[in-house]
């Protein structure tokens, strides 16, 4: 049987270097995944060359088409398709989708796969409903498993992971997947080449009109972007022991985050609540004291990169996921470790 | 008892689980401290119609029954017994009066101000020289041309420190034992209503619970509910629905306490497992939660036959003794199973003892209950 | 007059507490905020507002849920062929009674769900219907004509004009949402729901449920402890000792 290559398509994210980032952590494990699957990586980058664009802000952090095909192929990408219409330089979901949806019917890759991001998911969406296609949400890992592309993503239940295929008449996939928390090392792709194609069929509705674009500001944001947050839970029973939740959090220069008994308490503000019906966070260093463990809150911080946990029950669900354990009531052992970190803390200050 | 819900009963109940354990989950440690009156929950509950559960839509009202209303008031009373107090006492001994003796005038008048929560309902029956017996009440209302004169005092009167309506037992005529004493519905800010002082509570200290005094007030003859001499009997009639909301008071209470007792006994490690694996432990947790779900059960029976139009008399006396009864021993238990925690303020068990302990005394004794229960069986 | 308001909601599996008897499903609560958007344009211009939801009977129980917030109409799209339905089969189901429900002006998603976290539905419905969408919206005010929405789109933030008829998805950050009371549940149980299977909307078996999908799981297993956690050993101040050596040594601190 002839083993016919496998196009595996990932889209490029020109609106900032940020997000061509995630894309090329993408790239990166589209590239693995196609090393063993017999296939290879193409980029699809969409745009105009020749467009200035409207918003200042995307004016000022736009990446040129060209110059990301280059870099795109020097960072992993075998191939590179250039859709470039003057029509396409404003980045919109329905736009793209349409010109995306159009070479994925006449071209029939194996795979299309979109970093996770807002606009990724939209587009991966669109398009895949476009040519009546499959959707695989938040990938975090493929493989190939009898011929068929198996994906590993989350499931709702907890604790639980779920491979997801897609059906046997399916002609191309749309995956969305998780930049991955690990770099993999980047090479070259080859050959190289890049193709540019017309944007045909290219529908736009009579659209929403876009008023404005502006960068948001960063510290909108402080606890999605803090490398150290704390975690307080219920079990620490009110609010002057939350209190100490605040100073852990300081004295580390962290932020603060909570699960749902200390908002519903009002010991802290909602904004700090982390997990399903909150936010999602993946600090450097994470600890989460006096919580319980379950699923709605863990699935906010399960990609923190190091995760203490202190609870006054050794079999707490929390323990499962952490890195370091201690258990003990936080009431006793928060003012413990406090000290302990601020003296450890002058103590290096003075070595320097 | 899930199986026995409808639909509509387990919508109601999950909303006011929502809206308690938003709203009063909260704040309920705090005004149990400070013997606060949460006005502002109380107005947002009033336009959600927590003070109209069973009045008709057309004075305001949610028009529900009275599975529903035990299920809302048990819901309150797991976050904060003194909150499910003041709905449970403005609901079936305020409200239920005007709505089941009242003329349509005095519907129209009163009604959308209590179903609205505007103005909170009061039921001034007990006195310093009368509790359990009723007929021993000495407040006397006489008839003079189109008024009455109303001279007595009040003790304990639920929500008696924010109501806006009271419903004053007196007698009218002195002359005619139990069927001498009426009911008049006198209005706050009436000249000779006189609110007294709060008492200061050992639980349920949320509620504004005081005295109520009458000196020579003057209320309109259009202000008489019902007839002249009706005054027990429509008591009587109101206390057997206000029963039935107080076992599920109780059992609230009750739920709370077994719940923390659970959880604590899972967290608290001694003698290298947790205490739940204690038998002595185990064995009273097991012991709370059957009395608990009987208790629950038990009014929820009271209320079923009351929605089919049966007598009820005798299962709401039973309720409320039982799940009163069983409500002290289990916050009792729970408060055991804390150890020392259980004692302190930081814990919300002692609070649950403390508010559990007055639903064995108030809408009639245990004692009274058992009496009542007693006659009920062997007729005399 | 007044506009036609769709809210497409989803019920999720509720966690049940300990000691507390559990709601099997429950209204996603992402879709109170969404919910809580259209009753505010139903104040300002007038309409009305139907909820929908494809799922199994238990789904039900969310559908009352919304008209006691004040839904004037909740539809439940039910039966067995509909079963197994991934995001594109449901998409084409929802959007099929969507346009049974015409004229509409407006059809309203959350944009997440507490359970899941895909945000495909709204878009690939919107696009089965050719209807403007803008999703993970945070922000709405009335326009002369139109809606001036808000969002935050991978750190841009974005305004746009949308006239009618279009859809949206809303963030559960864009508004909080009323407490729901009891005035209004008597009449929702005299009204009822509407149900509609596969056949009213006009669908073969083949277009929906798991044959009309085109993903399907394969299999699913338990985690093993993505990490080993390492216990501090000792008390008090032994285990903070212990704890502080451990971060320094991997540079956390």
């Amino acid at each position: 049987m002839e083993k016919k290559i496998k196009d595996i398509w990932v889209f490029g994210d020109l609106r900032n270097r940020k997000l061509f980032e995630l894309y090329i952590n993408v790239l990166g494990r589209a590239k693995k995944f196609a090393g063993s699957a017999c296939g290879r990586v193409t980029a699809v980058l969409i745009g105009s060359s020749n467009t200035r664009l409207k918003f200042d802000s995307h004016r000022e952090t736009h990446l040129q088409l060209e110059a990301a095909a280059d870099e795109s192929i020097s960072r992993g990408a075998d191939y590179v398709h250039i859709i470039d219409d003057s029509r396409l330089a404003l980045p919109r979901a329905d736009s793209f989708a349409s010109v995306l949806a159009d070479a994925v019917i006449r071209q029939g890759p194996m795979l299309v796969i979109f970093a996770l991001t807002d606009f990724g998911r939209e587009l991966a969406a669109r398009t895949a409903k476009m040519t009546n296609s499959g959707l695989i949400a938040q990938c975090m890992d493929l493989k190939m498993e009898k011929g068929r592309v198996v994906a590993k993503c989350p499931s709702s239940s907890s604790g639980v992971m779920a491979e997801i295929i897609f059906s046997e008449e399916s002609r191309t996939g749309f995956v969305t997947m998780q930049p991955a928390v690990s770099q993999t090392p980047e090479a070259q792709g080859s050959p190289g080449h890049i193709d540019w194609i017309k944007a045909d069929h290219l529908d736009i509705l009579e659209g929403p009109k876009l008023l404005s674009s502006s960068p948001l500001r960063e510290t909108k944001r402080p606890l999605e972007e803090a490398d150290t947050v704390v975690v307080g839970g219920g079990g620490l029973h009110n609010a002057e022991n939350f209190y100490m939740i605040r100073e852990l959090a300081e004295t580390l220069g962290g932020e603060i985050g909570a699960t749902r008994p200390p908002v519903l308490q009002r010991w802290v503000e909602e904004e700090r609540l982390v997990g399903q019906t909150g936010k999602t966070i993946r600090p450097n260093l994470l600890f989460s004291v006096g919580t319980s463990g379950a699923i709605q809150y863990t699935s906010g911080i399960k990609d923190s990169k190091v995760i203490v946990a202190i609870n006054r029950d050794k079999d707490s669900p929390v323990f499962n996921i952490a890195d370091l354990g201690i258990v003990a009531d936080a009431k006793t052992f928060l003012p413990l470790l406090i000290n302990r970190v601020k003296q450890t803390m002058t103590y290096r200050k003075g070595e320097h | 008892m899930d199986i026995f819900l409808s639909d509509k009963n387990r919508l109601v109940q999950r909303i006011a689980h929502g809206f308690c354990e938003r709203e009063i989950q909260p704040i309920a440690g705090k005004i149990d401290k400070e013997a606060r009156f949460p006005w502002d929950v109380v107005k947002k509950m009033g336009e959600l119609g927590y003070f109209g559960i069973q009045a008709p839509k057309s004075l305001g009202g949610a028009a529900l029954d009275t599975v529903d209303y035990i299920l809302i008031i048990e819901e309150i009373s797991k976050s904060c017994a003194a909150l499910g107090l003041c709905v449970a006492v403005h609901n079936s001994v305020a409200l239920y009066p005007l709505l089941a003796f009242g003329s349509e005038e005095q519907k129209k008048k009163w009604a959308p101000q209590l179903t609205s929560g505007n103005k909170i309902g009061a039921f001034c029956l007990t006195e310093p020289n009368a509790g359990s017996d009723a007929s021993g009440i000495e407040s006397e209302a006489i008839s003079k041309d189109r008024y009455y004169v109303i001279n007595g005092s009040k003790a304990f009167v639920t929500n008696g420190g924010v109501a806006g309506i009271y419903l004053i037992f007196a007698r009218t005529n002195p002359n005619n034992g139990n069927k001498g004493i009426s009911v008049l519905i006198v209005e706050r800010g009436t000249p000779g209503l006189i609110v007294g002082d709060l008492e200061e509570l050992c639980g349920v200290r949320a509620n504004p619970v005081s005295s109520v005094s009458l000196n020579d007030c003057e209320v309109p003859s259009q202000n008489l509910l019902g007839r002249e001499g009706a005054g027990l009997s429509i008591g009587f009639a109101a206390l057997d629905i206000g029963r039935i909301g107080i076992a599920a008071q109780a059992a609230g209470i009750a739920r709370a306490a077994l719940e923390e007792a659970i959880r604590y006994s899972k967290q608290r490690h001694q003698f290298g497992v947790p205490i739940a694996k204690h038998q002595a432990l185990s064995m009273m947790i097991a012991d709370m939660a059957t009395r608990v779900d009987a208790a629950r059960l038990m009014a929820y029976r009271a209320a079923t036959l009351r929605d089919k139009g049966e007598s009820f008399s005798q299962a709401s006396a039973m309720a409320k003794l039982f799940s009163s009864e069983i409500s002290s021993e289990v916050t009792d238990q729970a408060l055991q199973i804390h150890g020392g925690y259980g004692y302190s303020k930081s814990y919300p068990v002692e609070r649950y003892y403390r508010d559990a302990r007055v639903t064995r005394i108030y809408e009639g004794t245990s004692e009274v209950h058992k009496m009542v229960i007693a006659r009920g069986i062997m007729g005399n | 007059m007044g506009v036609n308001i769709i809210v497409c909601i989803k019920s999720i599996k509720s966690t049940a507490s300990q000691g507390q008897r559990s709601f099997s499903d429950e209204l996603n609560p992402h879709d109170r905020a969404t919910l809580e958007v259209a009753l505010r344009i139903r104040e300002d211009l007038g309409g009305t507002i139907t909820a929908l939801s494809m799922g199994p009977e238990t789904f039900a129980t969310s559908l009352h849920e919304t008209m006691a917030i004040g839904v004037d109409r909740g539809i439940l799209i039910s039966d067995r062929a509909l079963a197994g339905s991934d995001t594109l089969a449901t998409s084409h189901v929802l959007a099929a009674a969507i346009r049974r429900l015409a004229p509409y002006d407006l059809v309203l998603f959350s944009a997440r769900t507490a359970d899941s976290d895909t945000g495909q539905v709204g878009p690939q419905t919107a696009v089965a219907l050719e209807l403007t969408i803008i999703t993970g919206v945070c922000s709405i005010e009335q326009g002369k004509n139109s809606l001036l929405v808000e969002r935050n789109y991978d750190g841009f933030l974005e305004r746009y004009e949308v006239y009618f008829p279009a859809a949206l998805t809303i963030h559960q950050s864009a508004i909080r949402p009323r407490d729901t009371g009891f005035l209004r549940i008597q009449s929702v149980f005299e009204k009822g729901l509407e149900c509609w299977n596969h056949t009213d909307l006009g669908l073969n078996r083949e277009e929906v449920g798991e044959i009309g999908s085109s993903t399907r799981l394969f299999s699913l297993s338990q985690t093993k402890k993505m990490r080993g956690c390492t216990f501090m050993s000792g008390s008090g101040p032994g285990q903070a000792d212990q704890l502080v050596k451990a971060l320094l040594q991997l540079d956390m601190i």
